[in-house]
């Protein structure tokens, strides 16, 4: 499926309708440049999923990971533009988080496509026209 | 009296036993990702319970294969514990930590990404390294070896028919495996180094 949002604040809508559906344990990877909306569409998903709307939901850049909770179900936000080997991941503990039954959202996941479970959702962001985003659903 | 702590699993087990094998304190836990904040109030109940601190003479920590995270905090909160009391600290693979598993056993489990680990126990050791491959290897190597098979996984990692016991690490039994006339050499965690293909970095298709 592809949508194409006008705004970030309908980027994140649409995250926020699509996190109703998530349950215990998926995985979603996010592809796409710089300002494509992942940081805005990974903060649709925590409002959706009842994240309290006062934590700040940044890209976590620097810290490789963040976690929230206080939702409906656990959100792990990795952001993996830093890492540089998968070896590098493997130490976070990677296998650990895919375990707990959270929602995993991975903003530059396809650094590393091959750590990503078979199950894995994959959604590319793009840049359109007049400030438009496409957000596609990609089959890996 | 040898203290012994598995965290490689959900399943934690944390045991004081004397060195005739009596157990003094025993504490099960159940975790899910929060090892830490679980394990530091039953070490002070452990702690009180014993009442003296010097009692304790040696320490014993499963080293997995298991959990990355568990093993790790483990290994570290008894490394602590043996500096903060002057006492050894000794590494015991967690599969043998098994209790009651007969005396040569095959242990297996899922090491990620469509790979699964096999290896030996025999008469409480680990004999050599877990050997990394696919699912058919695993039902090879249980149907060659014969041997009863465990997992220390939470879910078979094969299917039912091929009658793996799914068992917990029992730190008694651990505790058992320590030889204390043997000078100790520091824990090292069991990594399960995952033969993850390392790919030239495909991106999505683009739109």
């Amino acid at each position: 499926m592809s949508i194409t949002t006008h705004s970030p604040e309908e980027t994140e809508a649409f995250a926020r309708n699509l996190a109703a559906s998530l349950k215990e344990g998926d995985i979603l990877a996010l592809t796409g440049d710089l300002g494509a909306g992942k940081t805005h569409f990974t903060r649709g998903l925590a409002n959706g999923l009842n994240i309290p709307a006062d934590v700040a939901i940044s890209s976590p850049t620097f810290s490789i990971v963040q976690e929230y909770s206080g939702g409906r179900l656990p959100l792990y936000h990795f952001d993996f533009y830093r890492l540089e080997s998968p070896h590098d991941l493997l130490d976070l503990g990677w296998d650990d988080y895919l375990d707990a039954g959270a929602i995993t959202v991975i903003e530059w996941a396809d650094k590393f496509p091959e750590l990503l479970p078979p199950h894995t959702s994959w959604w590319h962001l793009s840049h359109g026209a007049e400030g438009s985003r496409t957000i596609a659903e990609k089959i890996h | 009296m040898i203290l012994a702590l598995d965290t490689s699993s959900n399943h934690g087990d944390l045991a004081v036993v004397s060195l005739d094998g009596e157990s003094i304190f025993h504490a099960p836990f159940r975790t899910e990702r929060s090892h830490n904040s679980t394990l530091f109030p039953l070490l002070e109940e452990m702690f009180e319970a014993l009442g003296d601190r010097s009692l304790l003479s040696h320490i014993a920590v499963g080293t997995g294969p298991g959990s990355y995270t568990g093993c790790r905090i483990g290994i570290a909160a008894t490394q602590a514990l043996s500096l903060a009391l002057g006492i050894p600290v000794t590494g015991v693979p967690s599969i043998c930590g098994i209790l009651g598993a007969p005396q040569h056993i095959a242990v297996c489990g899922d090491a990620r990404r469509g790979s699964f680990f096999y290896v030996e126990v025999k008469d409480g050791v680990m004999i050599d390294t877990p050997i990394l491959g696919d699912q058919e290897f695993l039902v090879k190597s249980l149907a060659c070896s014969g041997l009863p098979a465990f997992s220390l996984d939470s879910r078979s990692p094969l299917d039912d028919s091929q009658n793996i016991t799914l068992a917990k690490v029992d730190a008694m039994t651990l505790a058992s495996r320590v030889d204390v006339n043997i000078p100790s050499e520091p824990p090292t965690p069991i990594y399960l180094a995952a033969p993850f293909v390392s790919t030239p970095k495909v991106r999505p298709t683009r739109t």
